[in-house]
């Protein structure tokens, strides 16, 4: 935006000189936004990748302070909220944008359901992005303990009994997220691991794979707006018109977070004891809510089978055919409507929602 | 009969080897032998009660100590007749008068007593007698508690087994039996509610049900073994043993004199002896529950009355301002601002307040005001770490509001970008 | 807008500037934060373990000092022969903050009068436990405490 183009121009020539970044700006060019009364959602892949920037600069930070370990870890995130300057700031922020990226994330994943973004050729922008919402809870719910207070433990402890009803691979699964046979320092330890060193390089891995698609592929039509005459499909161009628009939004999501923050701030709590009688109430991480009042309502036994199993196999089998959605479609890939599938959709969208608010009304 | 048996076949070897027992070891022998113990198990209900009970851990059956050795008879003899007969120093069950002596006969001696124990006292039956319990037997009143109303008879545990009826925190129900019996105490013109007081007071609360074993049980004021209620002149020396700085106060104060004039029971001229309440600033008051009022009256010779209101005034302000300045640091921990420097100085702020509570014993009005003022200085820094987080919370405020009218501006500049570049792409096409 | 003004370079130099300009402010905005926050705080560590708690030579024999461990109150106290003694100054019974009697030569609680010998036990009155000790160290003249290793 500089006006000086004198500089610019030979900035420009100075790297093209030694490297052609050329092609990769052509990709940027060349790509445009469609203009439909959709395009709204197509800001929600932006900014869950802004919130995953948020979570990346916080955490970078939160890690020169924070300490695992069962008796360091409570109180070094005291230190960070009490004794560093904006610490309360920092930490907040990161639990903050930790569960707005969720939610961002369901909100884009719908989205892209609903107007069949995964069928053919995106199937695997799809896949990729499957993986990443299942890496973000898998963030969520490990970064959820990291604090060490009473009810990331307690939290922490039901989440894994769950897996550990599985048959065959439950158990297995179970201590290897565990450490041990209970959840201890040791689990501590292993989720502090996974948070800042397994989890960041796989999803940056997936992430560099969904980006990269979506930049070459282009945004995904709408079948109604694809099937307009050409001169009828109005665009405008990713950059920079989107991409200003993208940072638009980015703006405000950065208000909102720092005002919930700040007015909002995320509590501390006690420290986790492991000896202590679990308090009355334990909830998991909202975004887990409608799975664990699912299994909470679920009959003991339900054809013969344990209820939780089958409430946990279900999930299992769901999230797997979900996953696998552009390979059913196959009126999507014929670029046609699937009114039954959408159907679906807005049941589980209602299920979910339902079940939320039963976890905490009920 | 399978004991019958059982003896006839013992008898082959236990011909052997009996003389030799004998002399080696005596109650090894009365336990292989031992016909009070067979013959009250086949009596059944009441007369087997005391074998029974035995076996529950009595301390001396652990001990190894059988029947005979407090009720005497021969355990050896198979039969009933000769067993108990009074030839073979058979008691029986001593009559209430002779428990005392019963029981002193082994716990009295020393010498005996060092066998089982080096630290156990042996004074407690001297001690009996010149107990209310005991004074009242020697005149023949025979239902006064003697070692087995509170102890057990059978099933004796020690003082530290908290299954032992004498357990600090079992104490007052052991006590209660005679002691809430209202037709027993009416006779001896004693109060009959006791433990109903004691349990709604501030120790029976503590013991009993926070089981605090510091707290004190009715042994720890009034002596177990020499049981006496405490006389009105040497109460705060009881209440002293817990109560030391109190104690040391009041007995320092002009109070001290005037209560002995009056016949005043020190401590418990206020705060009562079994239903003690939680004190409160309120009990200063010289109106209503207050315990000033009672005495001094506004014409008070001694200014007495102007003091309690003053002393009253300044312990106010010293619960005011802290309740003000915790209050304060709430409101900023709500607001996410960390305050634990703040915190542990308001403990101490409250350590200051039940430092100048305890100084209105002396009834010093200067004294007192010394102590509040110390409690009210450091209340004060409080408070304005209180402020000072508050503040803090302020300057984030702000800060986002800057932050966040620069975003907003940010954010118009770059939609105005947006719609000029937009004009400009649509007027070129 | 009126058509005329589409084109005005004035309008777009201003654009610029204020872009600019709004745009340098915002990133202080939010570096300004970041940067505190690298800062090394007054205290450096979240759980510092060891504690320098007084000089050697200012502590006569059966004299104690008080200090801040942590959130908790702890006394050290030089007994008469000249060692050092340290103990969290909670008391076991109800949680008073404890002191040393040098005419009584325990450690003492004026809440319930309890007693505790120079080696933190209880030796009269409510307390049901033994003072938790601290570890002791004594370094170029400086007494450092420690938690205890079990």
């Amino acid at each position: 935006m500089a006006a000086d183009t004198k500089t610019s121009f030979d900035l420009k020539k100075w790297f093209k000189d030694r490297y052609d970044f050329g092609p990769f700006l052509d990709l940027a060019k060349h790509k445009i936004v469609p203009i439909h009364h959709h395009t709204i959602w197509y800001y929600f892949g932006g900014i869950t990748l802004f919130l995953f920037l948020v979570q990346v600069l916080t955490g970078i930070l939160l890690l020169l302070y924070y300490r695992p370990g069962a008796d360091s870890a409570f109180e070094s995130v005291q230190f960070i909220i009490t004794q560093v300057k904006f610490g309360w700031l920092i930490r907040s922020l990161h639990s903050w944008s930790a569960n707005l990226m969720v939610l961002a994330a369901f909100i884009h994943m719908f989205s892209n359901f609903f107007v069949q973004s995964y069928r053919k050729p995106r199937e695997f922008t799809w896949l990729s992005g499957m993986l990443l919402f299942g890496l973000t809870l898998g963030f969520g719910f490990s970064g959820y303990l990291l604090p060490w207070n009473e009810l990331a433990f307690f939290a922490t402890k039901v989440g894994t009994d769950i897996i550990g009803v599985v048959p065959v691979v439950g158990k297995p699964l179970l201590i290897f997220l565990r450490g041990s046979e209970d959840v201890t320092g040791a689990t501590l330890n292993r989720f502090f691991g996974f948070h800042v060193a397994l989890l960041p390089l796989t999803f940056l891995g997936f992430l560099t794979i969904h980006l990269l698609f979506v930049q070459d592929q282009g945004m995904a039509e709408p079948i109604s707006y694809s099937k307009l005459p050409k001169e009828k499909q109005r665009s405008m161009a990713f950059f920079p018109n989107f991409v200003l628009r993208d940072l638009i939004g980015w703006l405000f999501v950065l208000i909102i977070l720092t005002l919930l923050a700040l007015f909002f701030p995320w509590e501390l709590g006690k420290k986790a004891d492991l000896f202590a009688s679990a308090p009355a109430g334990i909830k998991p991480e909202w975004y887990f809510m409608f799975m664990f009042q699912t299994l909470k309502l679920l009959p003991s036994t339900l054809f013969f089978i344990e209820g939780e199993l089958l409430g946990i196999l279900g999930f299992g089998l769901g999230a797997l055919l979900w996953a696998l959605v552009p390979f059913f479609d196959k009126r999507g890939s014929e670029n046609r409507s699937n009114p039954f599938l959408r159907i679906i959709g807005v049941a589980i969208v209602l299920y979910i929602l339902a079940m939320t608010v039963a976890g905490y009304v009920l | 009969m399978s004991f019958k048996r059982r003896h006839v076949l013992c008898l082959i070897p236990a011909a052997l080897v009996v003389s030799l027992l004998l002399v080696l070891s005596p109650y090894e022998e009365c336990l292989a032998q031992n016909s009070c113990r067979d013959c009250h198990k086949e009596l059944g209900d009441a007369l087997a009660q005391p074998v029974l009970d035995m076996d529950k851990g009595d301390i001396h059956a652990s001990r190894n100590l059988s029947c005979a050795d407090c009720h005497g008879g021969d355990p050896t003899s198979e039969d009933a007749e000769i067993a108990m007969s009074s030839k073979k120093g058979f008691l029986g069950k001593p009559t209430t008068a002779k428990v005392p002596e019963f029981c002193a006969r082994c716990h009295s001696n020393p010498g005996y007593m060092r066998n089982y124990s080096v630290s156990i006292p042996t004074d407690q039956y001297e001690k009996y007698w010149g107990s209310q319990h005991g004074m009242t037997l020697k005149k023949g009143g025979t239902d006064v508690a003697t070692c087995i109303n509170c102890h057990g008879v059978h099933t004796i545990y020690p003082a530290k087994n908290p299954q032992s009826s004498v357990w600090p925190v079992s104490v007052p129900k052991t006590c209660d039996k005679c002691h809430g019996n209202e037709a027993l105490m009416k006779k001896y013109g004693r109060d009959y509610s006791t433990y109903k007081d004691y349990a709604a007071g501030v120790h029976g609360q503590a013991l009993l049900v926070k089981k605090d074993l510091g707290a004190p049980a009715c042994n720890d004021c009034h002596g177990n073994h020499g049981a006496v209620p405490p006389g009105v002149d040497i109460v705060a020396q009881v209440c002293r043993e817990c109560h030391a700085s109190t104690a040391e106060l009041f007995l320092s104060s002009p109070h001290k004199a005037a209560f002995d004039a009056l016949k005043l029971p020190e401590c418990v001229a206020c705060h009562s002896n079994h239903r003690i309440e939680r004190p409160k600033d309120q009990f200063l008051s010289v109106t209503g529950e207050g315990f000033c009022g009672k005495c001094h009256s506004a014409d008070d010779a001694n200014n007495g009355y102007k003091t309690a209101i003053l002393i009253k005034a300044a312990i106010d302000s010293l619960r005011e301002q802290q309740a003000e300045a915790a209050s304060l640091i709430d409101a900023a921990e709500k607001k996410g601002v960390a305050v634990n420097e703040a915190k542990f100085l308001l403990k101490d702020s409250q350590d200051a307040l039940l430092k100048s509570r305890d100084a209105i014993h002396t009834v010093n009005l200067e004294k007192v005001e010394a102590s509040v003022k110390a409690g009210l200085n450091i209340t004060q820094k409080v408070m304005q770490m209180g402020r000072q987080a508050l503040d803090e919370f302020r300057f984030r405020t702000s800060g986002w509001f800057i932050s966040t009218i620069l975003i907003l501006l940010l954010i118009i500049g770059i939609w105005l970008k947006i719609r000029q570049m937009e004009q400009r792409t649509n007027s070129k096409s | 807008m009126s058509d005329q003004k589409k084109f005005d370079p004035d309008r777009r130099n201003f654009i610029n500037i204020f872009l600019g300009g709004v745009g340098i402010a915002s990133l202080g905005a939010v570096l300004y934060p970041l940067i505190s926050y690298l800062i090394p705080p007054k205290v450096t560590e979240a759980t510092p373990t060891t504690l320098k708690v007084a000089k050697e030579d200012d502590l006569v024999p059966n004299t104690a000092v008080m200090f801040q461990y942590g959130r908790n109150p702890g006394i050290l106290l030089r007994t008469a022969d000249g060692n050092f003694k340290a103990f969290l100054a909670t008391c076991t019974h109800l949680g008073c903050t404890v002191q040393f009697r040098p005419d009584l030569g325990v450690i003492w609680c004026a809440c319930h009068n309890g007693r505790y010998d120079i080696n933190g036990i209880n030796i009269s009155g409510p307390p049901p436990r033994p003072l938790t000790p601290f570890q002791v160290n004594v370094q170029n003249g400086d007494v450092y405490v420690s938690e205890a290793k079990s």
